[in-house]
């Protein structure tokens, strides 16, 4: 088991001071070189609970355990750099830098840690090798297309070597050609790499290749 | 570093918002006029200091010792104090006032009578003869006496011509003893002229023994003067000096001389110091709202950077530095430009002034080293501080918020 999450309760209050309790005290648990894929109805807090399993927010209650670290625990520096070493991120619109190139936004993961650039850009090759884009790498996010950008992040999100991948939604925004690429990318980075994905997805084919699926409805996962 | 890295390309590329980058121009432009404006001023206030105090000293001496008492050994004082590091002439002087009269016309003056051994043909009043030659021996039983071009001008006395001198304390004496003030003639031997009016309409200079006698001084003196090889050293050699002599006697570098004047210059220059600073504040002002808006725009990217693992102070130094290399550019541009103007100056002349009006005939400026630094250091806090504010909102930005809007 690579993430035990206990109890996670999210409430956020709305503008008329009322309060929305989106998760009720989830528990969810995802094993090493799976892919997780959490379904949900929109607005049932997904992401939600992904941002929260990832620490990039923090619940009212419970607890997220990656590799043994409690994280919520953790300061905001000590999570911060918790986040460079062990967790890679796939957004749906891409959010890759706009004034850098490819290779460059592969570069930055590593930098963050100290890798210099020159260094950082040797693996940064490889991993765009890896995903089909090295020959792109010199191009900036606007001269990339919506299917090359997310193979762009897909391998940001692998420089580091993460024990696990956060995926929201990473075929949202393409095509079906696109989607289908993507998916074939995150099933070998699974079994080449021995890699672990939670993803949030809607796209049934994503759903499909799911090693587990979780629902959430009305704030719990109900299978 | 990659914060440098980033901060380095967020300020090289072109904003969505063309307003920030006309915005971030326009806030180096500003940091770099401030920058030039204030070298070349400094510049300009070290070359009128430079020359006022040139032309003061090359009269003045280094330290000059008063209250003496009557009974010292003089030879004894005079070789101690040549003993001391960097002193180069001693001498004893007499001054007190005097009445010129020259046909119809006289003039209220300082007679000085100083010791030859003082005078040298780099400084003091020897060096600043405009007519004539300095020369207070006696010419068979009339002494001789320099006067300053003014004066001579007043007096319509010129070299070679006798003049008759009364001292102050001799018509004193008459007034209170209804004679006749006694007057002594003295041949000009020599005009000079020091460009300080304070010199040239009050002193006249003869030999120390002749000043003594029409002063009725007896064998006394007014002080010592003591010139040195380095003027940095006076205030160095102020106790040493002192300790020559006894408690009553005081000491004065030559800074103490026209202490006044010179703090009023200090001022003066602190004064244009602060005002034109204000330019480099208001430039600053600019850094802060380019770099606010940026952080604005760059709201996703830092939510993202924060994704990555980037901590806190790491956003907080992208956008320090972003502020930083602003600063740094518009401040080296703005030394860039100052020097060439200054080196200009000093070499072209380019703004001329009229020799008839001024002592001198171009606007004077001395480049300092030190001025560089000053400016610089006032700069970089300046844009520190316009930084740090942008730089915190951009550390506050909540990360999922910033990515779930996009």
């Amino acid at each position: 088991m690579i993430l035990e999450a206990k109890n996670i309760s999210k409430t956020f209050k709305n503008t008329k001071d009322q309060k929305l309790e989106v998760l009720k005290g989830i528990d969810l648990t995802v094993e090493r070189k799976n892919i997780e894929v959490i379904i949900g109805a929109s607005g049932a807090g997904k992401s939600t609970l992904l941002y929260l399993l990832s620490g990039l927010d923090k619940p009212d209650e419970g607890t997220v355990k990656i590799n043994g670290t409690e994280i919520l625990k953790l300061s905001d520096e000590k999570i911060s750099k918790f986040r460079n070493k062990h967790i890679g991120f796939v957004f749906q619109f891409h959010h890759l830098l706009p004034e850098f190139t490819a290779l460059e936004n592969i570069s930055i993961p590593q930098m963050v840690n100290g890798t210099s650039l020159k260094k950082a850009s040797i693996r940064a090759e490889e991993l765009l090798e890896r995903v089909g884009v090295a020959e792109r790498k010199d191009h900036k996010p606007a001269e990339l297309s919506g299917g090359e950008q997310q193979r762009v992040a897909v391998a940001r999100a692998l420089a580091n070597d993460p024990d696990i991948i956060f995926a929201d939604e990473p075929s949202g925004n393409l095509d079906s050609k696109n989607s289908e690429i993507l998916h074939q990318l995150i099933v070998d980075l699974r079994d080449e790499l021995n890699q672990t994905f939670l993803i949030v997805s809607h796209n049934p084919e994503l759903v499909k290749l799911g090693d587990v699926v979780h629902e959430i409805k009305d704030g719990i996962i109900v299978k | 570093m990659f914060e440098f890295f980033i901060a380095k390309r967020y300020l090289r590329s072109k904003h969505k918002i063309n307003f920030i980058t006309i915005l971030t121009f326009l806030s180096t432009m500003g940091v770099t006029i401030g920058v030039a404006a204030l070298i070349v001023m400094l510049s300009v206030f070290n070359g009128f200091g430079s020359l006022v105090t040139s032309l003061l000293v090359e009269f003045d001496p280094h330290l000059r010792v008063t209250n003496i008492e009557h009974n010292i050994e003089r030879n004894t004082i005079v070789s101690k104090v040549n003993q001391l590091k960097n002193v180069t002439n001693v001498g004893f002087y007499a001054e007190g006032k005097i009445i010129a009269v020259n046909k119809k016309s006289y003039e209220i003056l300082t007679l000085k009578g100083i010791d030859e051994n003082l005078q040298s043909d780099d400084w003091g009043v020897k060096s600043k003869i405009v007519s004539g030659k300095f020369d207070v021996s006696s010419q068979g039983n009339i002494d001789k006496i320099i006067l300053g071009l003014p004066i001579a001008l007043r007096l319509s006395a010129r070299v070679g011509d006798t003049i008759f001198v009364s001292s102050a304390r001799s018509i004193e004496r008459s007034v209170l003893s209804l004679s006749t003030p006694k007057s002594k003639p003295y041949i000009v031997a020599g005009l000079f002229e020091a460009k300080s009016k304070e010199y040239d309409y009050n002193y006249s200079f003869t030999s120390l023994e002749s000043a003594q006698e029409m002063l009725a001084l007896k064998n006394n003196v007014t002080g010592l003067e003591i010139r040195l090889t380095e003027i940095d050293q006076a205030e160095k050699l102020k106790p040493q000096v002192a300790s020559i002599f006894s408690e009553q006697a005081s000491v004065y570098s030559w800074y103490d001389l026209h202490e006044d004047l010179y703090n009023v210059m200090m001022i003066e220059r602190w004064a244009a110091y602060i005002l034109l600073a204000l330019i480099i504040a208001v430039a600053t002002f600019n850094i802060l709202s380019s770099l606010t808006m940026s952080v604005i725009e760059k709201k996703k990217d830092i939510a993202l950077l924060r994704s990555m693992g980037a901590t806190k102070k790491s956003v907080l130094r992208i956008f320090m530095f972003e502020g930083i290399l602003i600063g740094l550019i518009g401040t080296g541009l703005g030394m860039i430009i100052g020097y060439v103007i200054c080196w200009l100056q000093i070499n072209y002349n380019f703004y001329p002034l009229d020799p008839t009006k001024y002592i001198v005939n171009s606007l004077p400026v001395l480049i300092r080293t030190s001025d560089f630094f000053v400016v610089g250091f006032a700069s970089f806090i300046l844009t520190f501080l316009a930084s740090l504010y942008p730089a915190k909102r951009g550390v506050n930005i909540s990360i999922t918020d910033a990515i779930k809007w996009e």
